[in-house]
Formats: C-alpha cells, sequence, structure tokens
C-alpha cells in the first residue's frame, strides 16, 4: 500500500534520509521514533507527496512520487491525512464546520457532509461539542477535532506527525486511544514521536530514523533502549 | 454545490476579516479615483486641443477670374488631398463681413471698394500632426492654377503641436507611472488580506482540496473588492464632474466607456491581484 524504494532526500547539502526502504501494508499500526531533527517529518512530507526524493521512488496506493501529476496530488491527499502537533483548526469556525470543511473542499453534498462528520465526531468522542468554538476546547479536544477532520474523508492511512507534542500525558494517553480505535476500524497509521513513555503501554511495529538510516526494532530492543 | 460553496467563502470572507476588506476596498478605490481623475485631465486636455486644433486652417486665395465652375472644380480637387477635412468657398462679400465682425472697420468706407479675394478655407483632419505634412499641403496648393496664395499660422500650428507632444509624452510616462503604481498597491492590499488568513490556505491543501477549489473563494472575494472599490470610485468621480460643471464653465469631457471601463479595471485589478496573491501559497 505505501513501499519507498531506495529513498534518498538532501535538503541544504546535508542527507536527511539515506536510500531508505520501507513497507506499511493495509491497516497497520506503525511508529517511527527518532531524535528531532533525525528525519521523521521529512519521511511523512514524502509520504504525503509535499516533499519528492532527490533518488528513488515512493509509492502510495496507485501513486508514484516519480510519475503522480500535480492535479492528482489533491486526490492522493483524501486518501494519506496528516495531522501535526500544532492543530490547525479555523478558529472562526465551530467543531462540526472545522470537520466539515475537509468534505465541502472536495464537493460532498450537504447530507453526506452532516451523516460523515457526525459519525466521524462520535468516533472521537466529541459529538456532544459539535457546536463549540475551538477555543473553548482543550488542546486534547482540539487534537481530536483535527484527527475527525483527517479522517472524514475515509483516508486509507493516517501520518500523524508527533500529535501529542502538545499535550499532557492525560490527553496524549487519550489521543493514542483514539489513533487506536481508528486502526482496529481499518485505517493505518504511522505515528512519528519521541514521547516513548506513551507509546511503551501499545506495542506496534516500531521503527527508528538515526543518521538518515531507518531500521526496524524489536520491542524487546525498544524498551532495552529506551529504559 | 462546490461552485456555491466557493462563492460562499468568497462572500464569508468579508465577514471574516472585516478590517482588511475594507481597507482593501478604499486602496482600489483611492487608487482607482487618482487614475480616473488623471485619465480625465488628459482626455479634457486632449480635447481641448482638437478643438484649438480643429480652427486651424489653411486659407487658400483664388484669383477673382475664376469662373464659378473653375472653382467648384478647385474645391473638388483640394477635397481630394488625404489631409483635408473640408473646402469652404469664401466670397468676398462673405470676407469683408467677416473682416468687419473681426476688427469693426469699414473697409468700404476707407478704400470705396472691397479689396478682399475669394479664397477657401482648407481645414485639416484630426490625425494631421505634422508641420512638415501641412507644409508639403501648402506648397502643393499653391502650385494649383487658379490659386494665388496660401496662407496659414504655421508659428501658432508649431506652437500648438510642439506643446501637444510633450504633453503627450509626459502624460504617457505618468500613465505608466500611476498604472503601475495602482497595480502594485491594489496587488499588495490584497496579499496582506490573503497573507493572513495562509492558514485557510495550507489545511485546504492538506485536506485535498483542488488549486482551483482553494483559489476560487479568494478570486471571488478579490472580484468583489475590486467591483465595489471601482464603484466607489465611479461615484466620486461621479460627484467631483457634477460639482464642476455647477460651479464652473467646464464641461468634463469623457472618453468612452469611462465608467464601464473603470469598473472593468476594478474586477480585472480585483481578479488578478487575489489570483496571483493565492498562487504565492500554493505549494502545488
Amino acid at each position: 500500500m505505501i513501499e519507498l524504494f531506495n529513498v534518498t532526500v538532501s535538503i541544504a547539502n546535508r542527507t536527511i534520509l539515506d536510500n531508505i526502504h520501507l513497507r506499511i501494508d493495509k491497516g497497520e499500526f506503525v511508529y517511527l521514533i527518532g531524535r528531532t531533527g533525525a528525519g521523521k517529518t521529512t519521511l511523512l512530507r514524502l509520504i504525503h507527496m509535499d516533499l519528492f526524493p532527490d533518488s528513488g521512488n515512493v509509492v502510495v496506493d496507485r501513486f508514484s512520487s516519480s510519475s503522480i501529476k500535480k492535479r492528482d496530488i489533491p486526490l492522493l491527499r483524501r486518501k494519506v491525512a496528516v495531522i501535526f502537533q500544532d492543530f490547525k483548526l479555523l478558529p472562526d469556525r465551530n467543531v462540526f464546520d472545522n470537520v466539515a470543511f475537509a468534505l465541502r473542499v472536495v464537493g460532498a453534498n450537504s447530507r453526506e457532509i452532516k451523516s460523515k462528520v457526525l459519525t466521524v465526531l462520535s468516533n472521537v468522542g466529541l459529538h456532544h461539542k459539535r457546536y463549540h468554538m475551538p477555543h473553548q476546547l482543550s488542546g486534547g479536544e482540539q487534537q481530536r477535532v483535527v484527527i475527525a477532520r483527517a479522517l472524514v474523508n475515509e483516508p486509507f492511512i493516517l501520518l500523524a506527525d508527533e500529535p501529542t507534542g502538545n499535550l499532557d500525558p492525560q490527553a496524549s494517553q487519550e489521543i493514542l486511544d483514539v489513533l487506536e480505535h481508528i486502526n482496529r476500524s481499518g485505517t493505518a497509521v504511522l505515528m512519528a514521536t519521541h514521547n516513548y513513555e506513551l507509546i511503551r503501554n501499545y506495542p506496534h511495529r516500531t521503527l527508528v530514523l538515526e543518521n538518515g538510516r531507518l531500521q526496524e526494532i524489536s520491542r524487546d530492543q525498544f524498551l532495552k533502549n529506551t529504559n | 454545490m462546490r461552485l456555491w460553496f466557493i462563492i460562499k467563502e468568497g462572500l464569508n470572507g468579508f465577514k471574516r476579516a472585516p478590517l482588511a476588506t475594507l481597507i482593501t476596498i478604499l486602496t482600489v478605490a483611492l487608487t482607482l479615483i487618482l487614475l480616473s481623475i488623471f485619465i480625465l485631465i488628459i482626455t479634457n486636455l486632449s480635447s481641448a486641443f482638437q478643438k484649438t486644433y480643429h480652427q486651424v486652417q489653411l486659407e487658400v486665395f483664388i484669383s477673382p477670374a475664376l469662373t464659378a465652375e473653375q472653382q467648384q472644380q478647385l474645391v473638388q480637387q483640394i477635397q481630394q488631398y488625404p489631409e483635408v477635412a473640408t473646402v469652404t468657398y469664401i466670397s468676398p462679400q462673405t470676407a469683408l463681413k467677416k473682416f468687419q465682425a473681426t476688427f469693426g472697420s469699414d473697409l468700404i468706407g476707407v478704400l470705396d471698394e472691397n479689396p478682399l479675394p475669394p479664397s477657401l478655407e482648407v481645414t485639416l483632419k484630426p490625425d494631421v500632426k505634422h508641420l512638415e505634412a501641412i507644409d508639403r499641403l501648402a506648397n502643393v496648393l499653391s502650385t494649383l492654377p487658379g490659386v494665388d496664395n496660401v496662407f496659414y499660422q504655421r508659428e501658432v500650428i508649431h506652437f500648438l503641436l510642439y506643446y501637444y507632444r510633450i504633453g503627450l509624452l509626459i502624460s504617457a510616462v505618468i500613465g505608466v507611472v500611476f498604472i503601475v503604481i495602482t497595480v502594485i498597491l491594489i496587488f499588495n492590499t490584497i496579499r496582506l488580506t490573503i497573507h493572513g488568513r495562509r492558514t485557510i490556505i495550507e489545511i485546504m491543501q492538506l485536506v485535498g482540496a483542488t488549486n482551483f477549489f482553494i483559489k476560487g473563494p479568494f478570486v471571488v472575494e478579490g472580484i468583489i473588492q475590486g467591483f465595489l472599490g471601482s464603484l466607489l470610485a465611479c461615484g466620486f468621480v461621479w460627484g467631483l464632474t457634477t460639482i464642476i460643471t455647477h460651479i464652473s464653465p467646464i464641461t468634463p469631457v469623457f472618453p468612452p466607456y469611462f465608467y464601464a471601463g473603470i469598473i472593468g479595471g476594478g474586477i480585472l485589478l480585483g481578479f488578478i491581484g487575489s489570483y496571483f496573491s493565492v498562487n504565492r501559497y500554493l505549494k502545488l
């Protein structure tokens, strides 16, 4: 479903990713860990086709970075959702409208919007706060709105770039619960994080990005390295 | 549905950033007012010149011995020249009346006879604006059989044409500068408005909106801002020219489709300004 072949990316004469191979299958939950500046965001941007490799190829579903046309990138992004640690919500719209916005910009009709938004808000536990404005929500709730907005177009994968970076431990736990729930319903999740404490209790396939190289580590190695 | 969303989002932009929108509309209005006033000044100066220049004529004195038929032939012959607009026969009697009306002297009373010869008044086409062409025409006419002399106010024509050309050059330079300033001011104001809302562009890109869909609301907003700004400018210019007409003997002359041009210009600037400003924030 997602495959990176011999991908190398350099930015300002510094090699960020060096000959990376990666495959993520449908419905997987994968952690991407590594120090700040290790290249986690760069890797997510490659999958979102916000950045293209200097060499190698990124294949996402039926799209390939070497051949994708500009006009097809929006189509890809409807199926590859992304969330960040900063929430990027529209401050002048309520929760419902923030989520509905993702459907409106792809031309969905009102009935479809209402039904999908209410469903996805229920899934993230915010149905009862649908008329609240972003400033009336806690950080964790705002991040859940962002997740709802990312999911409303039914992507096959959710890329989460440090989604708990701005949250307290309890809110972070809630976000991870939501991501687990999403994953169980079939959406793959690739979560970049350096909050090792948080992900200890949710074991999944773990990739480490270090010095531009990507390496998969076992649960035992992870626990050993992060102790 | 999608088009309606684009229009609605465009209109909502006014509610979301009312101050920025108001500033943009006022900037459009102010710059278009300055441009309109400049255009009106140029048009009216040009019109005044045309009126004065239209009075420039060649007086072709013809032999009193010519028969009426020969005079008619001569008129027709002169009429054939491409520089000539009209040819009017002035009899000695008409010339005398004109002289008396202009100078108030009774020539018959002094000289006992009318000394004025018959003549033809030749007016030039408005596009004949080269002294050399007028000189050439005068020379040709003076060689025609039956023509005694050709008289024209060469110095006056030279003076008029000289200052007309300088005026044209200066106004062209000022015009270009004005248009460039107008475009830059409007573009920058629109760009600042869009810069304040770049997050919405970022979110649209994240969730997979096409570039057309992202640009749409901003372009709609830009067009409406341009339209409203140009309406304000038209209202101001209309008011100003109406007052001038009432309090002075000047009746301003408007170029064809003046108001339509201002409104069209406002809309076009709004469209182009917003279109290219959004482009700066589109990574794709």
